[in-house]
């Protein structure tokens, strides 16, 4: 090998290092930009209404979505909160909404609603489901639970049979 | 003979040996249980309030038994670290629909562990509980003492320890007070 050909001197690790740092830079600013282009879906209104006590009782529990480093960060009345004098109070207009951003966040680029993580990864596996760490919520697609985000992806829950399962899967 | 290390390959095996070598015995798990600082150890009636899984888990066991759920109950969410309450009962059900209860030990911790050759639960002194089971999550809480039963607010998704969550004076945005039963003086 040659200093100046293809070999694995000072010079092209430090190279390799800063392409590599370039890379993740280049990565991160993707990640926000796909972020600030999220637009929250439907009215807040039947989110806190039909889909909040969903995620309250099934996801945003304080060992699970509602870390503050989780993908899906959520935030609920019992769980993690924007401010600590909040708690034991319902989910405030702003945890509401960062709720809302953090589901259109999750997974901007799905294909189709079916396909989107938020329906596929509570979703028990046999059903077509992807692996969840936190286990298999939904046994199918007829779940309420299922079928109350699926309508909120689908409409904003703004269908009489959307609120109805809504409803049902969180009394 | 001479052997001259070429100077990228010498910088290279410096880094290497200074990555291994920070790793080795200061894991995330070795941090954590380091953080929680020095205090007695060995018995049931140990660091009350502190996360038991920490030292306690299947993963990551310094300090022995792995527990599956492990915690400490307080009758008040202001009582002293160490002043938990004896004789507490806690009863969780998971999702399977197995129910087993716990019964708190001097310092109000109680700890749950897996034993797959009993036939039913087996409550043995100072706060240990063996169930035949590994328990599916959620779980579900209830706090009895003396006669009086409260429920956790939530289930339990996954996190074993009870002080995962409920830590007490450091309650912030994501997390809450110690698990107490009443807010009676």
């Amino acid at each position: 090998m040659t200093p100046g050909g293809r070999g694995r001197g000072p010079g092209r690790g430090l190279a390799v290092v800063l392409a590599a740092l370039a890379a993740a830079g280049v990565g991160c600013a993707f990640e926000d930009q796909k972020q600030l282009q999220v637009a929250a879906r439907g009215e807040q209104g039947n989110f806190a209404t039909y889909v909040q006590p969903v995620l309250a009782t099934s996801c945003a529990s304080l060992d699970c979505h509602g870390m503050a480093g989780r993908p899906l960060r959520l935030y609920a009345k019992h769980g993690l909160r924007m401010d600590a004098v909040l708690r034991g109070q319902e989910a405030s207009e702003a945890e509401l909404s960062a709720n809302i951003a953090s589901i259109a966040a999750l997974d901007p680029d799905a294909s189709s609603l079916e396909d989107n993580l938020l329906l596929l990864k509570p979703l028990a596996v046999k059903a077509g489901g992807m692996h969840h760490v936190g286990g298999d919520l939904w046994a199918n697609q007829a779940d309420p639970a299922y079928r109350c985000l699926h309508a909120w992806l689908r409409a904003g829950a703004s269908d009489a049979i959307g609120q109805a399962v809504c409803k049902e899967a969180a009394p | 003979m001479k052997v001259v290390l070429p100077g990228f390959a010498l910088v290279a095996g410096l880094i290497v040996m200074g990555l291994v070598g920070g790793c080795i015995g200061d894991s995330p798990e070795d941090q954590q249980a380091a953080a929680l600082g020095n205090q007695r150890d060995g018995d049931p009636e140990h660091r009350p309030g502190q996360p038991c899984l920490a030292c306690h888990s299947t993963e990551y066991s310094p300090g022995g038994g792995a527990f599956v759920l492990a915690g400490t109950i307080y009758m008040r969410a202001g009582d002293p670290d160490s002043a938990g309450v004896e004789g507490a009962e806690v009863i969780m059900k998971d999702k399977a629909g197995h129910q087993f209860t716990a019964l708190t030990n001097r310092t109000g911790n109680f700890m749950v562990t897996v034993d797959s050759a009993l036939d039913a639960p087996s409550q043995r002194a100072r706060g240990r509980l063996r169930i035949p089971w590994q328990p599916v999550f959620p779980v579900e809480v209830s706090v009895g003492i003396d006669g009086v039963e409260k429920d956790m607010e939530t289930l339990i998704w996954r996190e074993g320890s009870c002080a995962g969550c409920h830590v007490g004076s450091q309650t912030g945005t994501d997390h809450v007070e110690r698990v107490w039963f009443t807010d009676a003086p």
